[in-house]
């Protein structure tokens, strides 16, 4: 078989496209390949294949004098995956789009934290305890006003809700947080042995209100 | 000449204690920072890369305590010289892959640890021996308030300190403990905790980090999430579940020692006599076996100061460390190594007394321990 473009060449890279009943494929040799940018079978994202419009990427390929894009480089408009992705927007500051975003899992630079950072909240839930930064804050850098602090809340006991731990239990677990907090291990266990002891016992069961 | 002369000598490095070390090796805490106007190092060109490392370098030499320290850029390293620096737990594998525009700072204690332009631009990290994450959060906390005095860093009120990857968004912390858990190992119990850390948000890892095999029953448990956690919480929740999988360890050495001793003195003797006799033998085995030889420290089969030489080789028998300190050639190959290490090793374990279960008093009359 001779490569469709060069055509004196063997063809040894063979792409095939099956839309419905239409099939149709593409014949290269080694050299026509790699000139074409599709070297490496493997290399050629499989995957980018299958999620783009393929006859697209044929196109480009056989278009005379014209490459296969580098997925990677911030491409032209015509590109149906810029088209698509422009919703997810490109960082005016470094460059990187939404589609790089969602292939590597990395950001390119601060800014991109406000272009994609719709996209981004749905990947940091799955990710994180919490989509909102609690924690250490740069000095002269205040909080977001008004950004819900959930963990604040956790810590102190709310003050309507019923606590299952009796007063003493309670104690023994802040002096095992503390004791752990100060690395003093040995008065750490000694507390967790004694609230194991009180919770088998029964004296620190369950307390009633509930 | 090698780095391995800058650092601190490795007779030193095994005498190296603190609280339950037995079983927790070592405790470290990471901040992972960036500057807010320059593309992350992965996404940067390499002007960029060079302008953060230009502003980067001096202001890290330049933080109190890692005035006096060592700063090297990476492109001067040998590959040699950064495998040291892996096994030595300085810096991560992948930052050792890097070349120019990159570099570290560390400092004369050898328990502060800035890369500059790793996966970003700043990577920070507190290593202590021992059980001490408390004082590890300590100490980077003031290093990195100190360094947030000098540069601005990438910053948000929403997300918290802005990473490159968004796996160490907010906080930016990882908060790691190496443990040596050969008992929850040889108990078939080891998997059970695995799991039972990971449904807690935290993640188990080996010897030398993400991807890396869990050798010489090394496990690395280190917090996932960064965001909405405050690094005090991330930091006392790492505490309180190292000190149970460390309850979990011991009651398994007890329990082994209880029912199973002889299977347990098999182990240690066996180990003792392949490492003391052997004429080739793989880094992978060393570490499998000297495991167990700390295991024979621990339980009493052998002397309480056996165990700073077991440190000792542990280390010496990496393949980076085994070459700089006991080969004059340029680069050995796998081979060569794996007889070197087993010259070494016999040599040092010559004078050491075999592993005495009669040093535990003597045996129960209840017959070999299964299995």
């Amino acid at each position: 078989m001779e490569c469709q473009v060069c055509k004196q060449r063997e063809a040894t890279v063979h792409l095939t496209q099956i839309v419905d009943d239409d099939t149709r494929s593409l014949d290269l040799c080694e050299g026509c390949a790699k000139q074409k940018g599709v070297s490496d079978p493997v290399g050629f994202a499989l995957g980018d294949l299958l999620q783009d419009d393929i006859t697209s990427v044929l196109g480009a390929i056989m278009a005379p004098g014209k490459g296969a894009k580098d997925p990677k480089e911030p491409g032209e408009p015509k590109e149906p995956r810029e088209a698509k992705d422009a919703k997810g927007g490109q960082c005016g500051r470094c460059g990187m789009s939404h589609a790089e975003f969602k292939k590597t899992g990395r950001l390119g630079c601060s800014e991109c934290y406000r272009v994609f950072g719709e996209a981004l909240d749905s990947v940091l839930k799955g990710m994180h305890k919490g989509v909102r930064h609690v924690g250490k804050v740069p000095a002269g850098k205040a909080q977001e006003p008004g950004a819900p602090e959930p963990v604040a809340e956790a810590k102190d006991q709310p003050a309507g809700v019923p606590t299952p731990i009796p007063p003493d239990m309670e104690q023994l677990a802040r002096d095992l947080a503390e004791a752990v907090g100060r690395e003093d291990f040995e008065a750490a266990a000694k507390i967790r042995d004694a609230i194991r002891a009180a919770k088998k016992s029964g004296t620190g069961a369950k307390g009633g209100a509930a | 000449m090698s780095i391995l002369e800058h650092l601190a000598p490795v007779s030193e490095v095994s005498h190296r204690t603190g609280p339950h070390d037995k079983i927790v090796l070592s405790s470290r805490v990471r901040l992972a920072r960036n500057l807010p106007r320059l593309p992350f190092p992965g996404h940067a060109k390499r002007g960029d890369r060079m302008k953060a490392y230009e502003e980067l370098m001096p202001v890290v030499q330049g933080l109190g305590p890692l005035q006096g320290g060592m700063a090297e850029p990476m492109e001067r390293l040998s590959n040699l010289d950064k495998q040291l620096l892996v096994e030595r737990h300085i810096v991560s594998r992948e930052h050792a892959a890097k070349g120019t525009g990159s570099g570290f700072v560390l400092n004369r204690e050898e328990s502060l640890c800035v890369m500059v332009n790793e996966e970003d631009h700043l990577r920070m990290q507190s290593l202590r021996p021992g059980l001490q994450l408390a004082a590890a959060w300590a100490a980077i906390d003031a290093l990195d308030t100190e360094l947030q005095a000098e540069v601005d860093v990438a910053f948000s009120p929403r997300y918290g300190f802005l990473t490159a990857c968004p796996t160490n968004l907010g906080t930016g912390i990882r908060v790691s403990a190496m443990l040596h858990l050969p008992g929850l190992v040889l108990a078939e119990q080891v998997g059970q905790i695995i799991q039972a850390v990971g449904k807690l948000g935290l993640a188990v890892r080996g010897l030398y980090g993400e991807g890396t095999e869990a050798l010489g029953n090394l496990f690395q448990v280190s917090n996932q999430m960064t965001l909405g956690e405050s690094e005090p919480e991330i930091v006392e929740k790492l505490s309180k579940v190292i000190l149970q999988i460390l309850e979990h360890e011991e009651n398994a050495r007890k329990s082994l020692l209880g029912k199973k001793p002889r299977t347990l003195f098999n182990h240690v003797g066996r180990a003792y006599g392949i490492l003391a006799n052997s004429h080739t033998i793989s880094s992978k085995e060393t570490l499998n076996l000297l495991s167990l030889m700390w295991l024979g420290v621990d339980i009493g089969l052998l002397p309480p100061e056996t165990r700073a030489l077991v440190n000792e080789l542990f280390l010496v028998t990496q393949p980076a460390h085994l070459q700089c300190l006991f080969s004059n050639k340029e680069k050995l190959g796998a081979e060569e190594r794996d007889v070197l290490r087993s010259d070494v090793l016999r040599d040092r374990l010559a004078r050491l007394e075999r592993p005495d279960h009669r040093r535990l008093g003597p045996l129960g009359t209840e017959g070999p321990g299964s299995d």
